[in-house]
């Protein structure tokens, strides 16, 4: 492991057209009493499986969607992926494994993830801010809002 | 005013479930510990003990939220000039601190209160004096437009800041 790195930093990520995508990762070690909220909303999220991952602030939800699990996001980030990486909205009865989930609220993409089954009993692998992963439905989650479903495409590159 | 006299477990599983510093602004603006310290001391209170939360890291979660929830309680005061000194507090070791100032200030209306001494001498021609039980009216500023003025006076170029 290399030690002399900095508590928050920038890696270098890029979209498919090669445009730097802002992120920061946060290499503090979890505070005191994260690990403990975590237990609580394992225990108010029964029916979700709870992955032993975490707490950690390294990356988020968007990080685990589109990161590899490196860095975090926010929401213009996402947004310029999005456009960027060649996504296609699709339908909910069209959803598929390997397709993401996006919530928003307003302006705001508060929370994404992978979907791991599709339609009709969706589940989805999100991280829950600094706290751990789940696979939980797409609807049991801590997250509220307005929900887009998206399929990466290999359209020819954009020149 | 310190944040053990406060129950943060809510504003906690904020912090700890926020993926962007909308989310945590906007889950912080609805909690009532947020809300109630707003009501409750005055933003100049808030923002000392701000400055002093700040100046050490977070060890606990609890620690790592109240510098946020400092920040968004004087946004709901209202008060514009004193988000905008806690705003430039240094910040270095919150992750959002910057973004969630930047994002406050952005939707907050600049507002700046301006004591006015007014007397008989100095009311604009035909405007009447009615002899109020004080001669001094704070105004405020809204927006970039004087507002809150009393109708009944009129102000003229001797202000008091």
């Amino acid at each position: 492991m290399v030690s002399n790195l900095e508590l928050f930093s920038q890696l270098d990520l890029h979209s498919r057209c090669e445009e730097q995508i802002a992120n920061e990762t946060d290499r503090n070690l979890p505070y005191a009493g994260m690990i403990l909220q975590c237990e609580t909303l394992k225990r108010r999220y029964i029916n979700c499986l709870h992955r032993p991952v975490g707490p950690t602030g390294k990356y988020n939800c968007h990080g685990l969607t589109f990161a590899s699990r490196r860095t975090a996001m926010e929401g213009p980030a996402v947004e310029k992926l999005l456009s960027e990486d060649d996504y296609t909205e699709v339908t909910i009865d069209m959803v598929l494994p390997g397709d993401i989930v996006i919530y928003r609220s307003g302006p705001d993409v508060r929370h994404s993830g992978i979907v791991v089954r599709g339609f009709p009993e969706l589940l989805i692998l999100s991280k829950w801010g600094t706290a751990h992963e789940a696979i939980h439905g797409v609807d049991d989650c801590p997250y509220q809002g307005y929900k887009t479903f998206y399929r990466i495409t290999d359209e020819p590159p954009r020149l | 005013m310190n944040l053990q006299d406060f129950d943060l477990t809510g504003a906690s599983e904020s912090y700890l479930l926020a993926n962007t510093h909308l989310f945590l602004i906007s889950r912080l603006q609805d909690d009532p510990v947020v809300q109630n310290l707003s009501r409750n001391f005055s933003s100049g209170e808030i923002r000392g003990v701000l400055r002093t939360s700040i100046q050490k890291g977070p060890d606990s979660l609890e620690e790592a939220v109240w510098p946020y929830i400092l920040l968004v309680a004087i946004f709901l005061s209202g008060n514009f000039s004193d988000l905008q000194e806690a705003a430039g507090l240094p910040s270095a070791k919150l992750k959002w601190y910057g973004l969630v100032a930047a994002t406050l200030l952005a939707s907050a209306p600049p507002t700046n209160r301006m004591v006015v001494e007014i007397s008989p001498g100095n009311l604009s021609e035909g405007v009447e004096w009615l002899n109020p039980p004080t001669n001094v009216v704070t105004v405020a500023e809204a927006g970039g437009q004087w507002s809150n003025l009393p109708t009944s006076v009129a102000v003229t170029s001797e202000t008091k800041p």
